[in-house]
Parts: C-alpha cells; sequence; structure tokens
C-alpha cells in the first residue's frame, strides 16, 4: 500500500512539470505581448506595472529561462503581488482558501452521504415507488441550471420567508460574537450555496450509484453469497456495495475539477468570499499574478483530488493494492 | 430426499416465450449422486438455480414445484429459505473466476458461510475454515486464509467454492459443471476431490454437465436432457449399458471417439432447436439419424420402458 502511494505520487512530478508548463505557455499565447495588454486596457494603472509584469515573468528572457523561474516559483508558491492592492498574491490565496474548502468539502460529504443510500436503495428495489420518485427528481436535477436554481432559493428562502441570509458567509458584526455564535452564523449563510451545489452532484452521483449496484447485483459472486444463505442485508452492504463503490471513488476524483472550475462562478452568485470569487474578479481586474496564482492552487487541488480517489480506490480493491 | 416435479421456467425474450425447462422432474435420494448432462443452452443451470430460487430475476417459474424434505421450496418464506441454502443445499458454480467476492478474503468469504448458519466464534469459524481448506488440499491455508481470489488460479478457486460449499455438511451438493472453466488435469483432480467428499460426508451431489465423462465419474443414476427437456434417466449402470435414446446413443458414441482419440469425430450435426419455436413433435427429430414422419407430429411422453429407466422418444419400445 505504500508503495503503491509513493508511486502515485511520483507520477504526479511529471503531471505538475506539464501543467506549470501550460499555464506559462497559455499567458505567453494570450493575444498580443501580455505587458501591451494589460497596458492599453487598462490606463489608470501605472506604466510601472508593464515593468513589475516583465519582471515578475522574466519576458525580455529566453523561454527555457522563464520556464525555469516560473517553476522555482510555482514550487515555492511565489506567485508575486496583487496589481489590486500590491499584497502577495499567496496571502490573498490563503486567506479565501478557507471558505472554498469548506463549502466544497461540505458538499462533497453531502452528495456522497445522501447520493451512496439513495443510488443502493432505488437499485435493490428497481423499478418500485421510490425508484420511480427519485429518477424523476433526478431528471429535475439533472435540467436544473445552477445559477437559475440559486437565485430561486434566494428568492423563496431569502425575501419571501426570510430564513437564510441572501449571500456572503460572514457580516461585519460576526466580530462581535462569541465563537459559537459566529460558527452557528456561518453554518446558517451556508445552507443555500451548499444546497444549491450539492443538488445538481447529488442527482449525477445517485443515478450512478445506482447504475454500478445494478450492474453489480448481477454478479456471480453475489448469486454466490445468495447461495450461501446470507442475510439480504450482508449481501447488499457487504459483497455488493463495496464493489459498487469502486467507479463512484472514481467519479470523485473527477468531480473535484468540476467542483473547483464551478466554484468561479458559484461563489460570485453567493458572494462566497472563497478563492473562486477572488479568481473571478481577478480576471475582472487584470490582476494577472493573482489570476495566475489561483490557477496554479486549483489545479494543486485537483490533483489532490485525484490522489485521495486513487489511494481510496486501492484501500477497497485488493487488485490494485498489490499490483 | 429432494423431488423437482414439472419444473417449468421460462423467460421473456424479444423472439417470444423462451422455456428453458419444460416439465423437468428429477429425484435426488439420500447419498447418492445423480448427473444431469446435456448440451450447452439446454436448461442444465436453470433446473439447478431453481432448487435454490436463484433464478435470475427475469425467469419465470410458470409450473412445478421442488420439494425438499417433503416442503416446497418455491412456497419457502425468504427466512425460512436462507436456512436451506448453504446449509441443507449448497452450489458450486462453473465459473471459478467470477464466482468469489474480489475485494473480500478467502478467509472472511468461508467464515461467514460458517457463522451464517452456525453459533460459532470468530476464531472458531477461522479454525474451522483453515481446516476446511486443507480438506480441499490447498497448501499453506493458513496464508491462503489471508488472501484475496485475485491471488488464486481457477483450480484453487474452485477448491475455495468447494470448501465453502462443504462447510456446513449439507445434504445436497449442486455442482454446476464444476470442471468446464479448468484445464484437464485440474479437472481430474477437482472431481476426484469431489468423489472424496461426497464418500466422507454421505451428501447427494447433483453434477451437471455437458460431458458424459465428468458425469460418469460420480453419478449413480443420470437424467439426459434436450432442448428443456428430460429424454432419458436411468441408473448409469443401465444408462452406459443400454441407452435407448438416438440423443444419448450419439452422445455416447462421440465420448467414446474422444477416449479413443479419433481424428474424424462423427459429432452431432445441427443445433439444439430454437427454445422459443418448439415444434409439436420431437425435439431432437431435427438431428436425429432414426427419425421418421411420425416423429414429427407425435407428442412424445418419458416412458418406463425397463423398471427404472425412462425415454422420451415413441421409437423406443418396452
Ligand atoms: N437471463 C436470461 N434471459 C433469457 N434467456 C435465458 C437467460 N438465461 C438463460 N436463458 C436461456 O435459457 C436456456 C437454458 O439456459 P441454461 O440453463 O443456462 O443452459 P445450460 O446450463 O444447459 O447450458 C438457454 O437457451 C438460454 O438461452
Ligand atoms: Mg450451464
Amino acid at each position: 500500500m505504500i508503495k503503491y502511494i509513493a508511486k502515485r505520487l511520483l507520477l504526479m512530478v511529471p503531471m505538475l512539470l506539464g501543467i506549470s508548463l501550460l499555464t506559462l505557455l497559455i499567458m505567453h499565447l494570450s493575444p498580443g505581448d501580455p505587458t501591451s495588454l494589460r497596458y492599453g486596457l487598462n490606463p489608470e494603472v501605472s506604466g510601472s506595472a508593464r515593468a513589475q509584469l516583465k519582471e515578475l515573468y522574466n519576458l525580455d528572457k529566453p523561454f527555457v529561462v522563464q520556464y525555469g523561474c516560473w517553476l522555482k516559483r510555482v514550487v515555492t508558491l511565489d506567485f508575486g503581488r496583487s496589481f489590486v492592492d500590491n499584497r502577495p498574491v499567496i496571502d490573498k490565496i490563503k486567506e479565501r482558501l478557507p471558505a472554498t474548502l469548506l463549502l466544497q468539502i461540505s458538499a462533497l460529504l453531502l452528495i456522497f452521504s445522501i447520493a451512496i443510500p439513495v443510488g443502493v436503495l432505488s437499485a435493490v428495489k428497481q423499478n418500485s415507488f421510490f425508484d420511480k420518485v427519485t429518477t424523476f427528481l433526478v431528471f429535475i436535477g439533472f435540467a436544473t441550471p445552477t445559477f437559475w436554481l440559486a437565485l430561486m432559493l434566494m428568492r423563496l428562502f431569502s425575501f419571501e420567508l426570510e430564513w437564510f441570509p441572501v449571500s456572503g458567509m460572514s457580516p461585519w458584526y460576526a466580530q462581535y460574537m462569541s465563537l459559537p455564535q459566529r460558527i452557528g452564523d456561518i453554518l446558517w449563510h451556508l445552507v443555500l450555496p451548499l444546497v444549491t451545489l450539492a443538488f445538481t452532484g447529488l442527482a449525477s452521483l445517485s443515478r450512478y450509484v445506482r447504475y454500478s449496484m445494478l450492474e453489480v447485483i448481477r454478479q456471480d459472486y453475489i448469486r454466490t453469497a445468495r447461495a450461501k444463505g446470507l442475510a439480504e442485508n450482508r449481501i447488499i452492504f457487504k459483497h455488493a456495495l463495496k464493489n459498487a463503490l469502486l467507479p463512484v471513488v472514481t467519479i470523485l476524483g473527477m468531480t473535484l475539477p468540476a467542483l473547483i472550475g464551478g466554484s468561479f462562478i458559484f461563489e460570485t452568485i453567493f458572494a462566497w468570499p472563497g478563492m473562486g470569487r477572488l479568481g473571478y474578479m481577478s480576471i475582472m481586474q487584470y490582476d494577472y499574478p493573482t489570476v495566475m496564482g489561483v490557477g496554479i492552487i486549483s489545479v494543486f487541488l485537483t490533483l489532490l483530488g485525484i490522489l485521495i480517489s486513487d489511494i481510496l480506490y486501492a484501500a477497497i480493491d485488493p487488485r490494485i493494492r498489490y499490483e | 430426499m429432494l423431488e423437482i416435479k414439472e419444473l417449468t421456467v421460462k423467460f421473456k425474450t424479444p423472439q417470444g416465450e423462451l422455456k428453458a425447462c419444460d416439465k423437468v422432474s428429477l429425484k435426488i435420494e439420500k447419498g447418492k449422486n445423480l448427473g444431469l448432462v446435456g448440451e450447452s443452452g439446454c436448461g442444465k443451470s436453470m433446473t439447478c438455480l431453481a432448487i435454490l430460487k436463484l433464478l435470475p430475476a427475469e425467469a419465470q417459474i410458470t409450473w412445478g414445484k421442488i420439494l425438499f424434505k417433503d416442503e416446497n421450496i418455491f412456497k419457502m418464506d425468504s427466512k425460512k429459505l436462507r436456512t436451506v441454502r448453504g446449509d441443507k443445499i449448497s452450489m458450486i458454480f462453473q465459473e471459478p473466476m467470477s464466482s468469489l467476492n474480489p475485494v473480500i478474503t478467502i478467509g472472511e468469504q468461508l467464515t461467514e458461510a460458517i457463522m451464517t448458519h452456525k453459533q460459532v466464534t470468530q476464531s472458531e469459524a477461522k479454525k474451522q475454515a483453515i481446516e476446511l481448506l486443507k480438506k480441499v488440499k490447498i497448501d499453506k491455508p493458513e496464508a491462503r486464509f489471508y488472501e484475496y481470489p485475485h491471488n488464486l488460479s481457477g483450480g484453487m478457486r474452485q477448491r475455495v467454492m468447494i470448501a465453502m460449499a462443504i462447510s456446513l455438511k449439507p445434504d445436497i451438493l449442486i455442482a454446476d459443471e464444476p470442471t468446464t472453466a479448468l484445464d484437464v488435469t485440474t479437472q481430474a483432480q477437482v472431481l476426484e476431490l469431489l468423489d472424496e467428499l461426497q464418500r466422507e460426508y454421505n451428501m447427494s451431489v447433483l453434477i451437471v454437465s455437458h460431458d458424459f465423462g465428468v458425469i460418469a465419474r460420480l453419478a449413480d443414476s443420470i437424467a439426459v436432457m434436450y432442448a428443456g427437456e428430460i429424454v432419458e434417466y436411468a441408473s448409469s449402470e443401465d444408462l452406459f449399458k443400454n441407452p435407448r435414446h438416438p440423443y444419448t446413443k450419439a452422445l455416447l458414441v462421440s465420448l467414446k471417439q474422444m477416449q479413443q482419440k479419433k481424428d474424424n469425430l462423427t459429432v452431432l450435426k445441427g443445433a439444439v432447436c430454437d427454445l422459443t419455436k418448439l415444434p409439436i413433435g420431437c425435439r431432437f427429430k431435427p438431428r436425429c439419424s432414426e427419425a421418421d414422419a411420425e416423429c414429427k407430429n407425435k407428442i412424445t411422453e418419458l416412458v418406463e420402458i425397463n423398471k427404472g429407466h425412462f425415454v422420451r422418444c415413441h421409437k423406443c419400445k418396452k
């Protein structure tokens, strides 16, 4: 198992190298010279920004040198200073990351803890009333655009019923609250974004679990388990579920990039003070160093998610573990 | 002890209704082995699975009953059924590669079978499981206990399946083509093992194969199945000495030719008839060398032509 994890980690090195190269290339490929683009489009910023950018990315040096310097910065997480407020980019990200992680991780937990039982139940009771109702809900879930759902929930639960706050995470007066109050307040703010985020993910994942479970239930070893006289619960939760979760774990690794990518728009709708919103604002403000920083950190998070799902996979499947 | 009475299993297919078993009646007596032989697709597996009510969900039992110690298996509630499965009647399957759960250790798969039916502690169950692994001649049973199925060869996995099936000393062991997926040497070893265990435990084995050679090794009596029907049923001795149904004769001829390693096998021509479009008359007629015009439309019944020797062929007279 340790050997397996080490191998996975080693495999990530070339991946990181490739991605860092790609990000630098993308900056180069953006139309025109990045310095003149910035300079031309945003005349309020002083001309020194042009020099700053040139120096930051060594734009006057050969590409190999540029890449070498860029790589060094990526490794040391030094992305320079923001053009907007001149603070180190990494500090700005550090401030925003907890809010993003709070939202994403709780969404993932919510999605998995509901989708797995729902998927299993609708597979075991295929074509039952429960299965039909969930199938119907799943189609609604697939068809509902996230931004629309967000606005509808805000309208109903914030404006009309006034149960939850419209947006944000921690209002200015939170600093006068005691710690438990503050935590409660954050959770209260979390409800609407969390429900919105979980809704669509729930639809696809529960469908996936159902499909995977139906596939496994047909397998010979499930028949063997039945032939042994095992109780139905044990057959489903021990013999079938463990196998059915394998493809689901892979999905986990694939969901993460989607969640992180989606957070750019999503956090903006809910004014959630996370990294996605920071990225969105930075793009709007042509804050090059911050955009690059957010991009690289997002890539790190994605790779981390994939690593976690690989490890989970190996934990369930002995065939992978001993390879 | 076990009586299958007029078992009829149907599938709904796009081509129409498919009769996988058509009024199949069989009897298994205590300590005696029954062989079930026939080409693949003739309904052997469905007959076996019906005994433990393990048929695929699409299958419908439209007629018949299966009595185990005078109780109808189809009428049992799920709790009662579970006490029969694995404990009184157990089963091994054709595909050892897919019949064991890939993500659960051999040991756990064995002990859970034991602990489901017997009130024993974990460590006691483990002791018994290792004993069983020894009994089915698996080397290093203590180490194998912790291994996963993918570490074992096909033959070894089938041995594990056998260990699991005999773990509760069942009255009946159903072995559905237990050696078909194995190579020839392993086949012989597994059959020998089954033979040994059958005698030691005094259980009844229902041995199923498309290969008369495999059946001959174990069975006391033999049923020959063709296109969902039993076409001949007799004691092994009778059947080998005096086969009556043309299909049985053809199977025995090809077995003899195989044993003599003849090059030009006079194999059976054609294929089993379409189970969705069964003829009124004899189902074997299109392939039968002895058939005449009468075979086509005359309904053939299973008739006792000698004591204990049943044949479904109107040309076979007493
Ligand atoms: N799930 C199924 N759906 C439709 N037909 C099936 C299904 N399973 C088996 N059959 C049909 O039932 C017949 C008997 O199958 P089976 O008992 O497995 O044959 P055997 O074990 O003798 O090779 C076959 O013709 C097969 O096509
Ligand atoms: Mg079969």
